[in-house]
């Protein structure tokens, strides 16, 4: 995508230039120092939420990790016992299953639909601009409260899923109350809420140049050849970088099984995502040393993830240039 | 959220929509009227509690009352009880927790342990006259001696039975001397004459003060002992557990996926719904509003030996933190819910029965219908209690909440069929054992 030639190389110096340089370079100086004063008066705001509410919790809470802190009395360190403890607590090893099954099954979910929406979209179509904002509109509701209570309402024995059902005579069952299809009501709302990603796609699309395709079709590609063939290379780079983004995302979800458990984390612990417990451990039961071990852990379980993509990366990425 | 049975039954009530929300939407309202006639101010209060609807706006007026008498000006602040401890928690460990609040019974020790409740033997009798309150209510408060809170209502759980449903079903309402035999009886007959996707009573495998209490106590057993630990053994849970396993298979009590919406107090509970003829764990006055079907309330059945098992819980309490910025005032808003008649009024039985002989004398001759059955339910129960000769239940240890999140979760477990009888046995003590040894470390 890169445009025209326009760089200007930098002409060396002369040699005439050589006797002022000293002097000049130090004014040269004082001025950026100066101008880096203004940037960093400008980036203060920022550079305090970064250090003040990232960096800092972030080394406490690593702090925390060693220690038993109860919330309402002074941490006392007591080394790996958290992390001893926890690969001994069954409830612990329930919610990292819950939560791979979560994220192995709502991201290709999500990123699917999103794709599959975002080719749609791409089409020249009357009244693309609804379809656009009604297919994100699920999003922007995204994390909200009331989408889960919505959900819970949809996927409950009197819900609306079994109205649906019942028109065709079929006996729908309490879906969120039952523990084999709970965690799959979350997973669904996940798949819906693809308006982030589909956008990214269809910005994508969009770029992908149009003489490609016209050599496709002269070579007489059918749409299908040159969807595998042509798009998907082309968009890559996209779909790496919502992959690794919504992966992160669905290993950080907490909002909607928290709803739709009522906190709980049930039936049977079918709904307890990792970060759910994590909070139950951590506000519920004051454990909060051990919450903060589970934080550092699923954060080096999300780094690892994020390397292997990037790892991979080179076998399936192409940059088109 | 079938661990609320207890709170539940002490009007924690009106809709599970509030309580789902509660996390994300509690209300502060400043109900301090600036005109108070004595001019001076008394200073400033922080108020904190959970509750329904109708609790809220009770404790609203009657915060007016404060104000007006004392010219302390009160902020309340309310909201439903999920995720009310987990707000208070991170205000303790900021520094600047309300200046008091309303306690679950059941959490006193908890807090207790951590040393962040004041003491209350300053302000009593000075501030806090404790002389009207029912004897048996006066240890709700206390662990390990010190008195912590103050009781606000009192209560035992009975059982409540859909009366439309069993005259139309012609089946006999239960009786004071049922025993547990009798309860699988009737949910049976229940079941099998309703006809199908109803049944006999809502599941209370996993209900430990509301069912599973009484049927320790009644075989000599608690749900703790005084030292703390577990008061029951594998054996106890075990019989327990298959007595529900039997009822589940004949469609006595409601399926599994049901079990969970015990402790909801909206069209989600299966007794509400109509779907479910009896149920364990809630009072009567916090179901009856939500109904339109008579409703009937019995003693919790009895055991072979015909004891009731039943133990007094002293509702919510209030109690002050040890840094609360004005504790005197917090120790005379304490003393005007317990000694102000016109408080007394204004509150009824937003709180539990009334605790003390003052607010009984108050409040008799105005109780609704349902409320005065309540009371009359619990001058029964306290004659039965009476009879029962059994020692007063030790207050439930540090790490409680817990391990009543365990029961719930492992008899759902067992209903649900993922794990036997015996493994979840063993799973719960293994579980409640380390919460119990992590708590008291």
């Amino acid at each position: 995508m890169a445009s025209a030639n326009t760089d200007q190389r930098v002409v060396a110096p002369g040699p005439s230039a050589t006797a002022a340089r000293i002097p000049k370079q130090r004014t040269r100086k004082r001025r950026r120092h100066k101008h880096n004063r203004a940037a960093y008066a400008f980036l203060a705001p920022w550079l305090i939420g970064l250090f003040g509410l990232t960096l800092f919790p972030m080394a406490y809470s690593l702090y925390l990790s060693f220690t038993n802190y109860g919330l309402l009395s002074a941490p006392k360190w007591i080394g790996l016992e958290n992390f001893r403890l926890l690969f001994q607590d069954p409830n612990f090893w329930q919610s990292v299953r819950v939560t791979f099954e979560y994220v192995v099954f709502s991201v290709p979910l999500k990123l699917g639909a999103a794709l599959a929406v975002a080719v749609l979209l791409n089409k020249k179509i009357k009244g693309l601009g609804f379809y656009r904002s009604a297919f994100y509109l699920p999003s922007l509701l995204g994390a909200s409260v009331a989408v889960a209570v919505m959900w819970q309402q949809v996927f409950s024995q009197q819900g609306l899923l079994n109205e649906f059902l019942g028109v065709f005579g079929i006996h729908g069952q309490d879906w969120i109350g039952q523990p084999s299809t709970a965690l799959w009501t979350l997973i669904l709302l996940a798949g819906w809420q693809f308006g982030t990603p589909m956008l990214i796609f269809l910005a994508g699309l969009k770029q992908l140049p149009k003489d490609v395709y016209e050599a496709a079709s002269l070579d007489g590609s059918g749409p299908l050849r040159t969807f595998f063939t042509i798009t998907l290379p082309l968009l890559s780079p996209m779909i790496f970088f919502n992959l690794v983004l919504e992966t992160i995302n669905a290993f950080q979800t907490f909002t909607p099984a928290y709803v739709v458990s009522n906190g709980l984390g049930g039936p049977v612990g079918s709904t307890l995502l990792y970060t759910l417990y994590l909070y139950q451990k951590g506000f519920g039961s004051l454990q909060m040393g051990y919450a903060s071990a589970m934080a550092w852990l699923l954060f080096l379980v999300i780094g690892l993830f994020t390397a292997l993509y990037f790892a991979t990366a080179r076998k399936w990425v192409t940059y088109g240039d | 959220m079938s661990e609320l049975s207890r709170r539940g039954f002490f009007g924690l009530g009106a809709g599970a929509a509030a309580l789902a929300m509660a996390g994300c939407s509690d209300f502060t309202a400043s109900t301090s009227s600036s005109g108070a006639s004595s001019g001076s101010s008394g200073g400033s209060l922080v108020f904190r509690w959970w509750g329904g609807t109708s609790r809220n706006e009770a404790y609203q007026s009657a915060l007016k009352v404060f104000t007006k008498k004392t010219g302390i000006k009160v902020t309340a602040q309310y909201s439903g009880y999920n995720g009310y401890f987990d707000k208070l928690n991170t205000e303790f460990a900021g520094g600047t927790p309300p200046d008091v609040f309303q306690m679950d019974t059941a959490l006193t020790s908890t807090y207790a342990a951590k040393g962040v409740l004041t003491d209350l033997s300053t302000y009593i009798p000075g501030t806090i006259q404790l002389s009207t309150l029912f004897p048996a209510l006066r240890g709700a408060g206390v662990v390990k001696g010190v008195n912590y809170g103050v009781a606000s209502g009192s209560g035992y759980a009975p059982v409540l039975y859909n009366e439309t449903v069993l005259n139309k079903l012609k089946i006999a309402l239960p009786e004071n001397s049922w025993t547990w035999d009798d309860f699988s009886t009737i949910t049976n007959e229940v079941a099998k004459a309703w006809g199908s996707g109803k049944y006999g009573a809502n599941d209370a495998s996993g209900d430990d003060s509301g069912a599973l209490q009484p049927w320790l106590r009644q075989r000599g057993k608690d749900l703790y002992t005084s030292s703390g630990e577990l008061g029951f053994d594998a054996t106890d849970l075990g019989d327990w557990w298959n007595y529900w396993a039997g009822l589940r298979k004949t469609g006595a009590c409601v399926p599994a996926d049901l079990v969970a919406n015990y402790g909801n107090a909206d069209s989600t509970n299966p007794f509400v719904a109509g779907s479910a003829a009896l149920t364990t764990g809630w009072g009567l006055a916090q179901i009856a509003p939500l109904m339109t079907a008579t409703l009937g309330e019995i003693i919790v059945p009895r055991g072979a030996n015909g004891k009731t098992g039943q133990a007094l819980n002293g509702g919510v309490l209030l109690v002050i933190p040890t840094k609360s910025s004005n504790p005197t005032g917090a120790a005379k808003l304490i003393d005007f819910f317990l000694t102000d008649k016109d408080a007394i009024k204004i509150m009824g039985t937003q709180r539990g029965l009334p605790p003390s002989s003052l607010a009984e004398t108050e409040l008799l001759p105005t109780l609704s219908a349902s409320a005065k059955l309540d009371v009359t339910y619990g001058d029964y129960v306290n004659q039965q209690v009476a009879a029962d000769a059994l020692a007063d239940a030790p207050s439930a240890p540090p790490g409680y909440g817990d391990v009543k999140t365990a029961l719930g979760n492992v008899s759902s477990a067992v209903a649900f069929g993922k794990q036997s009888v015996s493994a979840g046995v063993s799973s719960f003590f293994s579980q409640a054992k380390t919460i119990l040894a992590q708590a008291a470390a």
